[in-house]
């Protein structure tokens, strides 16, 4: 072993030769199945980050390597890295001979995780998604399995929402200013055009943002750096998609210095996994670069992705114990097909002009300027003085009767008429579109007691960037960057179908005079399909920031330090005059402006340069988003109480091992988020024990304000990998973590019904709410991960893997968990009953049970012609092989929030507030055939 | 040298402040609880009658008339009113049970009180405490009067006064509340009502 070693990953020859010339390293790069030389292949020398490019002859070379045992890393997008350990002697030259790259097969896989990304399983109508979406490929053993083995259980690295990651395309940061996530959906489906990408994770430095404290993931869609040839799949699953057919078209760059990229895709089904979610989606991408001379290019993309679906409703275990898991109250039957009622129709095109300026070999400035827009709309049943449609309404089901007390408390369980629920609700299921049609044609005036609406968001967003990247000493690099958002959100509600009503009257009945009206400048207004009502207004937001990042690199050591600024302004522009906010909803509220700044850095320390100890902290304040700004945007123009910065802090210790076998990195992670806020929306009932259920109705609109919301992440994470044989591999993940609420916030309920002329804003402060020590919910906190690859020369794979989860937690009412909950408003005491006990266990959190999920993944790929490089391949996995049924979230239900109302609500066990719940898909599969050419 | 230790430092130094930091799931935060130790709305109401509850005692120091029950609107209230006695002096007393004050702390009493016909500063109600009473021997236990707001000559028509929260954490033992009125059958002929009593804990 003292003599030079070359390790040889995978199935490669490798041939290496002494010379006796200049002290330097060189190799040549060549595909594993043409065994054509590779271009802009990247070999990294680990220790120093010293890299190089190889020529259109594949080579590389470096002039200088500092001597003793160095890793050495050859890599590129689409192919499987490799790592070899050599020896530099001083004054010899290292021959690695040729190497040999083999195509990444198993880069297939990401395919199949967009079906898991894309899944929006909550019912949170802001256009985004809450999965994580940064979970997508990269190399580390325990990415791998964050992304491919643990995201369809909804499993987040670290525990942190995406709000704290960074996603760009070409360096524009592509999440939304109204909530911080970005809009999977924009780009989805072109996985094959969005395949450049770079990540960093947790806080280490990207080349092109200062980033959050998740992570950062850059898509680059520059034309001349996509691998030419043409690619066409066609792929089945029964996911929320059931097919899918993509086809691409890389040109390359020409000699008149042209190169352009052209995608499309398009995923359908009639019924996705869960029953009645159709899914429609279809996308366009183009991308064409002029190359004017050495010093600069032009590169113009548009991305075009439309995606409607059918989404599925969280149901109570009463009523997945009556329907099943896969139940979904939405749909119903019309004219012999199933119709959803809550449809997410999204389309928002992207175009993009990039300029990119090599000013000299030290320096260059990459310029970018987007224009976005398009619309994000989410239907949804409307009814006026009618019943309420959703088939799970709480008076259908038999708990109804079950729990029924008298209005002195006394419990009188009807079990005849639980029964006749139970009995109607099983023939009545699903919502009876032909009932409301019906009864739209019975009304007196012929308006529609029911329509079909949709929230409407219509964004126009204009970005601009410039990134500088520069050279400033052999082993000092900076990168700096400015950004420019300037984004007109209009927001309204949007009649979509009058159901056989000849109108709809534009006023909200629950009320009365002035106050029922949306709009006072246009009152009593009948409104057709197409036309706006109910509410109206603009955000417009402006965001400005920039960043100055400065890498230094050492023999022993490397470093950086970055900081940043933004500024974020954020205003409302009320199009209508609501009549319970006459004076303070037409028109533009009070100008928000946050400014905030922050400090990170950190340090790679080789021991050697297999082993490394790598440290990151940062500190940064962030500007609320836009959605929690406003206290009820939707109707006044009224500023969140106590609305102001988080404050982030985060720090992250690693040991890395990076051996050409094994390969393990070891981190302890820690962050604090203080200060957040939590806007919900709901039609709230029960609330206090004064508005108690009798009155039947749901008609009070609030918004629940939880402000001062501090939670804090510790854990452990571990990637390890094996290599047994050169074809066997074996991996193995960790991640343990502990992710609470750390402080008892404060909580403010705008309760619309309150509203007067002389209070407009009608804030009803509930005090303290008690969430220290709660888990944040929504994602195992615990999860392990075994896995057993095997590659076989003959370009064949499959992988099986074993995968545990567990601590995924319930998420809590924060409105159950003030004193309202435990002290009689009207007496000020404690409600009969109360103790610590009996409390404490009417609060306790929910923890859903653990599973074990198995997946398999296999694929192969046939040489059809290697003159043209054209491969012939397909991937398939199983995923959850066992069918197990699992529960990805869920929430409480935010009414019987006293504790006597708790109480009665839970004396037969089948409580009919109680939480709602996610499923996980149970087993699925993806196959994917795909033909390069 | 110092590479063979980072490794485990580096371990252990993780795993310690895993293990500090964690807390535990019970350990969450609740509420605040209120408990009721003691509350008496005088709900059964044979009206008109003399109080008889249990544990309580309705006691006349000076005159013959005592404590009555009586209900409006289905509320019930204790009554005491020396109107049409004929007699010189009338001092009534209404005892509460004893009251545990050893299973909480931040003991608060509170009730309210309502009054009418009452057109003198002498006719008045009056709210002790005593932790010596026996449950039979009045005027020989010691009675420590209390600052709450009560009904008075200036606040008749019935109108119920709250009594504010009257600290009780300084008490310990066993305590007995007594309510005291003191009129006669000629120019102090007011009536006084008391109602909802409750000895709570804040905790």
């Amino acid at each position: 072993m003292k003599k030079l070693v070359i390790c040889t990953l995978l199935v490669m020859q490798v041939v290496f030769a002494w010379a006796q010339q200049n002290p330097s390293l060189k190799g040549k790069v060549v595909d594993s199945k043409t065994q054509k030389p590779l271009r802009n292949v990247v070999a990294t020398i680990q220790s120093t980050n010293q890299s190089a490019l190889t020529n259109a002859l594949g080579e590389f070379v470096f002039a200088a390597v500092a001597g003793g045992n160095q890793s050495l890393q050859i890599s590129s997008t689409g192919y499987t890295s490799q790592t070899f350990a050599i020896e530099i002697k001083k004054g010899e030259t290292l021959d690695l001979g040729v190497v040999v790259l083999e195509e990444d097969i198993t880069s297939e896989q990401q395919l199949a995780l967009v079906t898991i990304t894309e899944n929006d399983l909550g019912d949170d109508n802001s256009g985004s998604e809450s999965t994580s979406g940064l979970l997508q490929a990269s190399r580390d053993a325990y990415q791998q399995a964050a992304a491919f083995n643990w995201g369809q259980a909804r499993f987040r690295i670290r525990g942190l929402d995406n709000e704290y990651g960074t996603t760009m395309i070409n360096g524009i940061v592509m999440n939304k200013i109204y909530d911080g996530r970005p809009q999977w959906s924009n780009w989805g489906g072109l996985n094959d055009a969005t395949r450049n990408q770079e990540f960093t994770m947790g806080s280490a430095p990207s080349d092109y943002t200062f980033g959050g404290i998740l992570g950062t993931q850059e898509i680059n869609t520059r034309a001349s750096h996509y691998r030419p040839g043409n690619r066409v799949s066609f792929s089945g699953t029964n996911t929320n998609y059931s097919w899918r057919a993509m086809g691409t078209h890389a040109s390359g760059m020409n000699k008149k210095g042209w190169a352009f990229v052209v995608s499309g895709s398009r995923r359908w089904a009639d019924e996705g996994y869960f029953e009645g979610t159709d899914y429609s989606a279809n996308s366009l991408f183009a991308s064409v670069e002029k190359k004017f001379n050495e010093k600069h290019s032009l590169n113009f993309t548009s991305i075009y992705a439309e995606n409607s679906r059918g989404k599925s409703s969280p149901n109570t275990k009463e009523v997945t114990d009556l329907m099943g898991v896969k139940y979904n109250s939405y749909w119903g039957w019309q004219d012999g097909k199933k119709r959803n009622s809550r449809d997410k129709d999204i389309q928002e095109p992207i175009m993009m002009l990039s300029h990119y300026w090599k000013i000299n070999t030290k320096n260059s400035l990459n310029t970018n300027v987007s224009y976005q827009s398009g619309s994000v709309g989410n239907s949804r049943l409307d009814y006026q003085l009618a019943n309420n449609p959703d088939p799970t309404y709480y008076r259908n089901l038999p708990s109804y009767y079950l729990n029924y007390h008298t209005s002195t408390g006394e419990w009188q369980p009807d079990y005849i008429q639980a029964e006749n629920a139970r009995n109607y609700f099983l023939a009545n299921s699903q919502i009876n579109w032909n009932a409301m049609y019906q009864a739209n044609q019975n009304t007196a005036s012929g308006n529609s007691a029911y329509v079909l609406y949709e929230d409407r968001t219509d964004d126009k967003q204009i970005s601009a960037n410039s990134i500088l990247t520069s050279e400033l000493a052999d082993n000092i690099n900076l990168n700096a960057g400015v950004t420019f958002r300037k984004l007109k959100s209009h927001n309204f509600q949007n009649l979509l179908d009058l159901m056989g009503g000849q109108h709809f009257n534009d006023i909200d009945p629950f009320y009365s005079g002035d106050a029922t009206q949306s709009d006072l400048n246009n009152p009593d207004r009948q409104v057709g399909e197409g036309d706006t009502y109910g509410y109206n207004y603009n955000l417009n937001a402006i965001v400005f920031d920039g960043f100055t990042q400065f890498k230094f690199n050492f023999k022993k050591a490397d470093f950086y330090l970055a900081q940043t600024f933004s500024r974020s302004q954020y205003q409302r522009d009320g199009l209508y005059r609501n009549g319970i906010y006459a004076n303070n909803s037409y028109g533009e509220s009070a100008k928000m402006v946050f400014e905030n700044f922050g400090f990170k850095g950190g340090l790679t320390y080789k021991i050697t340069g297999n082993h490394l100890l790598n440290f990151n902290g940062a500190y940064m304040t962030k500007a609320p988003n836009m959605r929690n700004t406003f206290a009820n945007a939707r109707i006044n123009n009224n500023i969140t109480p106590d609305i102001d910065n988080e404050r982030v802090f985060s720090a992250d210790a690693s040991y890395v091992l990076r051996t050409p076998k094994l390969k393990a990195r070891l981190t302890g992670f820690m962050s604090k988020i203080q200060n957040t806020s939590e806007i919900s929306f709901y039609y709230g009932e029960g609330i206090s024990e004064n508005d108690d259920s009798s009155a039947g109705d749901d008609d009070a609109f609030i918004s629940e304000i939880v402000t001062g919301i501090d939670k804090r992440n510790i854990g452990a994470e571990l990637g390890i990998e094996y290599q047994i044989t050169s074809t066997i591999k074996v991996t193995g993940a960790a991640s343990y973590g502990q992710y609470i609420y750390s402080n008892n916030p404060n909580l403010k309920v705008n309760d619309d019904a309150l509203a007067s002329m002389n209070n407009q804003f009608p804030v009803v402060d509930f005090g303290k709410t008690y969430l220290k020590g709660y888990r944040q919910p929504g994602m195992p906190q615990q999860a392990y991960s075994a896995g057993i690859e095997y590659r076989d020369p003959k370009f064949w794979w499959i992988g099986a893997n074993a995968n545990y989860m567990a601590d995924n937690y319930l998420d809590v009412s924060s409105v159950l968990r003030t004193d309202n909950f435990t002290i009689d408003e009207t007496s000020g005491v404690s409600y009969p009953g109360v103790t610590e006990e009996s409390v404490r266990k009417s609060l306790r959190q929910e923890k859903f049970d653990s599973f074990t999920l198995v997946n398999l993944t296999g694929g192969k790929s046939w040489m059809i012609n290697s003159k043209t490089r054209s491969t012939l391949g397909f991937f398939a996995s199983v995923n959850n092989v066992f069918d197990i049924e699992y529960k990805t979230g869920g929430f409480e239900q935010s009414r019987k929030a006293t504790f006597t109302s708790s109480q009665q609500d839970n004396v037969n066990g089948t409580p009919a507030f109680g939480p709602k719940y996610f499923y996980g898909y149970g087993r699925t599969y993806f196959v994917n055939f795909y033909i390069n050419f | 040298m110092k590479k063979i230790f980072l490794k485990p430092i580096f371990i252990l130094s993780l795993s310690a402040g895993l293990f500090t930091g964690c807390v535990n799931e019970d350990e969450f935060d609740i509420p605040t609880i209120r408990p009721v130790i003691f509350t008496e709305d005088f709900n059964e109401v044979d009206f008109n009658q003399v109080l008889d509850y249990e544990g309580w005692t309705n006691f006349a120091e000076a005159g013959t008339k005592k404590w009555i029950e009586r209900d409006f609107n289905n509320d019930g209230y204790a009554q005491f009113s020396s109107f049409g006695s004929g007699e010189a002096s009338n001092i009534g007393w209404l005892i509460s049970p004893a009251i545990n004050m050893d299973a909480n702390e931040g003991e608060i009493l509170s009730f309210q009180s309502a009054s009418n016909f009452v057109d003198n500063a002498n006719n008045k109600l009056e709210v002790f405490v005593s932790s010596d009473y026996d449950g039979t021997n009045v005027l020989t236990a010691t009675w420590v009067p209390l600052n709450a707001t009560v009904a008075d000559n200036t606040t008749n028509n019935y109108t119920y006064i709250p009594s504010g929260n009257i600290d009780l954490s300084t008490y310990t033992g066993t305590l007995h509340i007594a309510f005291k009125v003191t009129g006669n059958g000629s120019t102090l002929d007011g009536l006084f009502q008391v109602d909802k009593i409750k000895v709570y804990s804040l905790n």
